[in-house]
């Protein structure tokens, strides 16, 4: 009986990509799920509008379509998120997992700040799907995501804390209040207000 | 087991039960080529690569292997595990 039980509880294959899957990228416990609809959607909503002036300021940079407020846009939401996850293809889901993981695996210590992470990957994921991605032929050589996307952001975090002195990284002496770290640069990614402020190089605005 | 893949000649398969026989939805190969296609399209190093399809396949024969907590309390098949655990799993 006890052998019995647990052939009937072992996975299928097709169940042990979907819960891998789940588990990284759809999944209610998934990280990258949740500050999905804490940073994109109307989660605010199930706290109120009022209390995040900033997402109806994004909205309406955005230019998007205004919904009724309240809990019934978030159920759209997470309906329409589920629904996807749901009808998503065996090899999309291996292949949104196995691109969060060749984010990741490179991260150093962007892992510390693991919504800026979910930011890499959701701008990665987007571009895999676009028309400039699928219709590019050459490849990309080797390192260049570590030397684009990742090396910045680790000099950035670094130099937050660090200096140099007669050729050597010395810590600064700077209050940790001066000092931006972790939590700051994650909290600028968890909130949709943070990520209306990121602008491009020829100074246009991200979001847009 | 010894194989040569596109990633190149290995003496180790991980969790064999990854195979045809067991109406697998992705195979080893076609998971390489995933990986490969992602690491020319943004410059990943092969290197790193390499160590993720080693851990995609040990994640997944894994499940497959052992008793999954999440499943047991279940105990079906996937159309029935779409119909009462989805809401759970999303």
């Amino acid at each position: 009986m006890h052998v019995l039980d647990s052939r009937a509880s072992r996975m299928s294959p097709s169940q042990a990509l979907l819960t891998l899957h789940a588990d990284y990228i759809g999944g209610q416990h998934a990280n990258y799920r949740k500050w999905y609809f804490a940073s994109q959607l109307n989660l605010d909503d199930a706290v109120g509008q009022s209390q995040n002036p900033g997402l109806q300021r994004l909205k309406s940079v955005r230019g998007g379509p205004t919904k009724s407020p309240g809990a019934k846009s978030l159920d759209n939401a997470l309906n329409r998120w589920r629904n996807a996850m749901n009808n998503m293809s065996q090899y999309d889901r291996l292949r949104q997992l196995a691109l969060y993981l060749l984010c990741w695996g490179e991260a150093g210590n962007v892992r510390f700040t693991p919504e800026c992470l979910c930011f890499i990957f959701k701008c990665a994921d987007d571009y895999y799907r676009s028309p400039e991605c699928q219709n590019r032929s050459d490849s990309v050589p080797e390192g260049v995501y570590l030397e684009t996307v990742i090396k910045p952001l680790y000099r950035f975090m670094r130099d937050q804390g660090y200096e140099v002195v007669d050729g050597k990284f010395v810590r600064r002496e700077r209050d940790h209040n001066q000092i931006i770290g972790y939590d700051d640069i994650n909290q600028l990614f968890w909130y949709p207000e943070g990520l209306a402020r990121i602008v491009l190089q020829d100074n246009v605005s991200f979001i847009n | 087991m010894s194989v040569t893949t596109r990633l190149g000649p290995t003496n180790y398969v991980p969790y064999p039960a990854w195979s045809a026989d067991k109406q697998i939805p992705i195979s080893y190969e076609e998971i390489e080529d995933i990986f490969l296609d992602l690491t020319q399209k943004f410059g990943f190093q092969r290197d790193s690569m390499r160590n993720q399809v080693r851990s995609v396949k040990n994640m997944l024969g894994h499940l497959l292997t052992f008793r999954s907590s999440l499943i047991s309390s279940c105990m079906c098949s996937i159309p029935v595990l779409r119909e009462c655990h989805l809401a759970k799993l999303f």
